[in-house]
C-alpha cells in the first residue's frame, strides 16, 4: 500500500540546528527537498579512516568488525582515540613502504655482491694499485676454457671466486699496461663487470654489514605486521568511526534556509508519522513549530511503500521496473503473489525447492545482508515453497519421479499449457481490475472502462465460451454459458466502439479509432500465449534434471567404484547447473510477466522514492534507538 | 527431396534431428555468450564490482543452447537410443523427428546470436548506468521469448512422435 505524504515545514533556532539534524538522521522519519542538499567534497578524515581500514583488512585472511549492532548512544559519541589510531596507522604504514624499498634496494645490492665474498681486501684498496689494476666480473661456464687460455696468453692472473650454475665469478689481475687489451678479450667473450662499490671495508665485512641491517629491516616490518594484526580487534572501532564520519558528512550536506529569527527546513514526511515526528522533537526539548500540508495537486510526491513481511522484499523487483507514482494503488501486493507463484512454477521441483529454502533461510539467519541483496534473498526463500508445491504436483525430486503425479508436463504438456494460460488470463485481468480502480481514483471513468473494463468482458466472455465448448456439461448449462459469453463479449467490444473514439471530433475519426481499438485484441492474444513460457521453462527444468539423471546413472555403472565416484560427481555438478541456470531463467521470466504482461496493463510508474535523511550505514548493520523497539527499528532500516 | 537424403533411414533422419537442434542452437548460444561476453570485459576492465551484473547479462543468451539440448536428449529417449534398444523408424517417420528438431533449431541459431547483441549493449547501459541493471535484462528476454516459442512448438510436435 502506498502511504500519503504531508509536506512539512519545520521552524526551529539556530542553537537546536545539530541537535535537530542528528534527531533527524537518527529517526529516519523526514525526506528533506532537494534544494537544501549542497554537495559536499568527502572530507579527509574519512577518507584517512577508510584507508586504515583498507591497510588493517589487508593484513587479515578474514574481514571482522561488520554487521556490528550498536545504540545510539554510541554511535553519537565519536571517540577521538580512534582518530588518533588512524594516524598511527597510516604513519605505521608509511614507515612499511619506506622500509621495503631500502630492503628491496639492499637486498639487490647485497646479490651483487655476494659472489665476490672471498676476496679478500676492499674494493676501494684495489683502486689504489700503482702497477696492477683488478677487474671483477663473470662469464659463462661454457668459456671457461677458452677465458683461461686468454687469461695465460696475457699473462693475467685470474682467481675465480665463486661459481654458480650458469656462470663462473672472477677477479682478473694485470699490467696497467695490458689493461686495454684485457678489455677488448673481455669485451668479445661477453663478459659482464661487476657493480663497483668503493668502500673501506672487505666484501665479506660488507655481507655481513647488509645481512644484519636486512635482518634489523626485516624485524621492523615483522613488528608493524604484527602491530597491523593485532590492530584487527580495533577494526570494528574503526569501521562504527568511518560510518559515524559517513553519517555526519550526510549531515554536513544539508543546509537550511533562515527567517530574521529562526532557520527552517522544508519535506516530506509520511502522513502516519507526523505525529512520530513532533514527538521525537519535544522529548529532546528542541523548541520548533510544525507545519504540515497536504501535497499541492500536481506536487511531485515522493513514493512510500507500507507492505507486510512478505510483500516488502518485492517491493525490490517493482522499483527495478519503475518506483510507482504516489497516486497510483501499490502494485506490489498483487504482484508478489503472482511472483512468487510463476517463479515456482517455473523450477517446478521439490529437492530444488528444499535447497532454495534452505541456502536463502541459511543466508538470512547467518548472513546478514542489507539493501537489495536481502530482498532478493528473501525473495528466493519465499520462492522455494512455491517451488516445492509445483514440484509435489510434478511429483518431480532432483528429476526424479517420486509417484504418479497431477500434472506430467514431460509425458503430456497439453494440460500444463492449458493450466500456464489459463494463468495468463486471470493475470492479464487481474492486471485490468487494477487499471480499473487506478482510473476510478483518477476520476478518468470513461477511459477505465474504454481500456481496462472492455477488455475484462471480453476475456470473461472467451473464458466462459471457451469452457462451454471444452468442459462436460449439461446441454442447458452449455447454452447458457454460451449466450453469456456471447453478451459478455458483446458489451465489451460495444464498449470499445463506443468509448475509443470519444476524444474525437469527426464521425470517421470515431470509426477509425473504434477499430485501433479492436486492433489491441492481438496485443492481448501475444499476451496470453507468452505465458507458455511458463510451461516451457518447467519444461526445460525437469528435462535438464532428468538428464542429468540418466548421465549419472550411465555413468555409474560404466565402472565399479570409480564409475560410482563419477557418477556422484555427475549428479552434482549437473544438477547444480541447471538449479543456478534454473534460477536465472526463472528469475528473469517470472520478472518478464510482470514487467511487460502484467504492469503493461495499469502501471504508470516514474516516481521517485520516499528517502529520508538517515544514518548512512556501509558496516555497522544496525543502530538501535532506545527510545523505540527493536522491531521498528528494523522497519525503518 | 534432394537425391543425397534418399537413401537415409528413418533413425538416420531422427539423429540428424537431434544433432541439428544441439548443434545450431548451442552455435547460436556460442556467439550470443562470446557477443556479450567481448562488451562485458571491456565494462568490466573499468568497473571490476559490476560482475555479478554483468554476469547475468552474458548468462542470458546461453539458453538458446539449454533448449536444443533439451529437445536433443528428449528425441533421443523417444527413439529409443539411449536405452540401447533403437526404434526401427521408417523414413517417414524419422523425417518427423527431424521436423520436430527444426524450430528450436533455427530459432535457436538466429535468436541465441541477436540476444548476444542486445545483451552486449544492455552490459554496455549496465557499464554506465548499474541502478538500471534489470530494465537490460528484461530488455534482453524479450528476444528470447521467440525462442521460447519455438521450444514450446518443437515439444508439442515431439509429443505425437512414433
Amino acid at each position: 500500500m502506498i502511504v500519503s505524504m504531508k509536506k512539512v515545514k519545520l521552524f526551529f533556532l539556530e542553537n537546536d540546528k545539530d541537535q535537530l539534524l542528528n534527531e533527524l538522521q537518527f529517526n529516519a522519519l523526514f525526506m528533506p527537498d532537494k534544494k537544501h542538499y549542497q554537495p559536499q567534497n568527502p572530507s579527509k578524515s574519512l577518507l584517512e579512516v577508510g584507508k586504515a581500514i583498507e591497510v588493517i583488512e589487508r593484513h587479515l585472511k578474514k574481514s571482522t568488525g561488520n554487521h556490528a549492532i550498536v545504540d545510539k548512544d554510541t554511535f553519537e559519541v565519536q571517540n577521538p582515540k580512534y582518530m588518533e589510531l588512524t594516524q598511527r596507522i597510516l604513519n605505521e604504514q608509511q614507515t612499511f613502504y619506506t622500509l621495503e624499498e631500502r630492503l628491496k634496494s639492499l637486498q639487490q645490492v647485497y646479490k651483487d655482491l655476494l659472489p665476490y665474498k672471498n676476496l679478500s681486501v676492499s674494493q676501494s684498496r684495489l683502486e689504489t694499485l700503482r702497477f696492477t689494476t683488478v677487474t671483477l666480473g663473470y662469464y659463462l661456464k661454457t668459456n671457461e676454457e677458452a677465458f683461461v687460455g686468454h687469461m695465460d696468453t696475457l699473462g693475467a692472473f685470474s682467481e675465480t671466486l665463486s661459481s654458480d650454475d650458469d656462470y663462473n665469478y672472477v677477479a682478473i689481475l694485470v699490467d696497467k699496461e695490458q689493461n686495454e687489451q684485457l678489455l677488448s678479450i673481455l669485451d668479445s667473450m661477453d663478459f659482464k663487470f661487476a657493480k663497483k662499490m668503493s668502500s673501506e671495508k672487505t666484501n665479506e665485512e660488507l655481507i655481513s654489514e647488509f645481512n644484519k641491517e636486512m635482518t634489523e629491516l626485516q624485524a621492523q616490518m615483522d613488528r608493524i605486521t604484527t602491530y597491523f594484526e593485532s590492530s584487527a580487534n580495533e577494526l570494528g572501532a574503526l569501521k562504527l568511526l568511518y560510518d559515524q564520519l559517513l553519517s555526519e558528512e550526510t549531515r554536513l550536506q544539508i543546509s537550511f534556509l533562515s527567517t530574521d529569527t529562526t532557520l527552517y527546513i522544508e519535506g516530506w514526511v509520511r502522513s502516519d508519522q507526523v505525529d512520530q515526528l513532533s514527538d521525537v522533537l519535544n522529548k529532546k526539548d528542541i523548541a520548533f513549530e510544525l507545519e504540515a500540508r497536504d501535497p499541492l495537486p500536481d506536487e511531485p510526491v515522493p513514493t512510500a511503500m507500507k507492505n507486510n513481511r512478505f510483500v516488502k522484499p518485492f517491493e525490490y523487483i517493482t522499483n527495478q521496473f519503475s518506483t510507482p507514482s504516489a497516486y497510483e494503488v501499490d502494485p506490489n501486493p498483487s504482484m508478489s503473489i503472482w511472483y512468487w507463484l510463476i517463479f515456482g512454477i517455473m523450477m517446478g521441483d521439490v529437492g530444488y525447492g528444499i535447497v532454495m529454502v534452505l541456502l536463502f533461510g541459511a543466508a538470512l539467519k547467518f548472513g546478514k545482508f542489507k539493501g537489495a541483496m536481502k530482498d532478493l534473498i528473501n525473495v528466493f526463500f519465499y520462492t522455494g515453497f512455491s517451488a516445492i508445491g509445483a514440484g509435489l504436483v510434478f511429483g518431480s525430486m532432483f528429476g526424479a519421479t517420486l509417484y504418479t503425479p497431477l500434472l506430467e508436463p514431460i509425458n503430456d504438456p497439453i494440460p500444463m499449457l492449458i493450466i500456464s494460460l489459463i494463468i495468463g488470463v486471470i493475470h492479464v485481468m487481474h492486471g485490468l481490475i487494477i487499471k480499473l480502480i487506478n482510473s476510478y481514483r483518477q476520476k478518468d471513468i470513461a477511459g477505465g472502462l474504454n481500456d481496462a473494463g472492455s477488455w475484462l468482458f471480453i476475456l470473461m466472455g472467451l473464458s466462459l465460451l471457451i469452457s462451454a465448448m471444452f468442459l462436460p456439461m449439461d446441454a442447458l448449462v452449455k447454452n447458457i454459458l454460451m449466450y453469456t459469453s456471447y453478451g459478455f463479449m458483446g458489451l465489451g467490444v460495444l464498449l470499445i466502439v463506443v468509448l475509443n473514439g470519444r476524444d474525437q471530433k469527426s464521425i470517421v475519426g470515431k470509426m477509425v479509432s473504434a477499430f485501433t481499438g479492436l486492433y489491441n485484441s492481438t496485443g492481448y492474444l501475444s499476451d496470453i500465449l507468452s505465458y507458455s513460457r511458463i510451461l516451457a521453462l518447467a519444461l526445460s527444468s525437469a528435462v535438464i534434471a532428468y538428464t542429468m539423471n540418466l548421465l549419472a546413472d550411465m555413468v555409474w555403472h560404466s565402472m565399479p567404484v570409480i564409475g560410482i565416484l563419477f557418477g556422484i560427481l555427475v549428479y552434482i555438478v549437473g544438477h547444480v547447473f541447471n538449479f543456478i541456470m534454473g534460477m536465472l531463467s526463472a528469475y528473469v521470466h517470472a520478472g518478464r510477466l510482470q514487467y511487460l504482461e502484467f504492469y503493461g496493463k495499469f502501471f504508470e510508474g516514474g516516481g521517485y522514492l520516499f528517502e529520508p535523511l538517515q544514518l548512512q550505514l556501509k558496516y555497522v548493520y544496525q543502530v538501535n534507538l532506545k527510545e523505540n523497539n527493536n522491531k521498528k527499528n528494523k522497519e525503518i532500516l | 527431396m534432394p537425391f543425397i537424403f534418399q537413401n537415409f533411414d528413418g533413425l538416420t533422419w531422427a539423429l540428424m534431428g537431434a544433432a541439428l537442434a544441439v548443434g545450431l542452437a548451442g552455435i547460436g548460444s556460442a556467439m550470443g555468450v562470446a557477443i556479450a561476453g567481448k562488451a562485458a570485459t571491456g565494462v568490466l576492465s573499468e568497473k571490476p564490482d559490476l560482475f555479478g551484473k554483468v554476469l547475468v547479462l552474458q548468462a542470458l543468451p546461453g539458453t538458446q543452447g539449454i533448449y536444443g539440448f533439451l529437445m536433443a536428449v528428449l528425441m533421443l529417449v523417444s527413439m529409443g537410443w539411449l536405452d540401447g534398444a533403437p526404434k526401427a523408424l521408417t523414413e517417414a517417420q524419422g523425417q518427423m523427428y527431424f521436423a520436430a528438431a527444426l524450430p528450436i533449431a533455427l530459432v535457436g541459431l538466429v535468436s541465441g546470436i541477436y540476444q548476444g547483441k542486445i545483451a552486449a549493449s544492455s552490459i554496455l547501459m549496465t557499464g554506465k548506468r548499474p541502478e538500471i541493471s534489470t530494465r537490460g535484462i528484461t530488455m534482453t528476454a524479450l528476444v528470447e521469448t521467440y525462442a521460447i516459442l519455438a521450444l514450446l512448438v518443437s515439444i508439442l510436435m515431439w509429443t505425437a512422435l512414433p
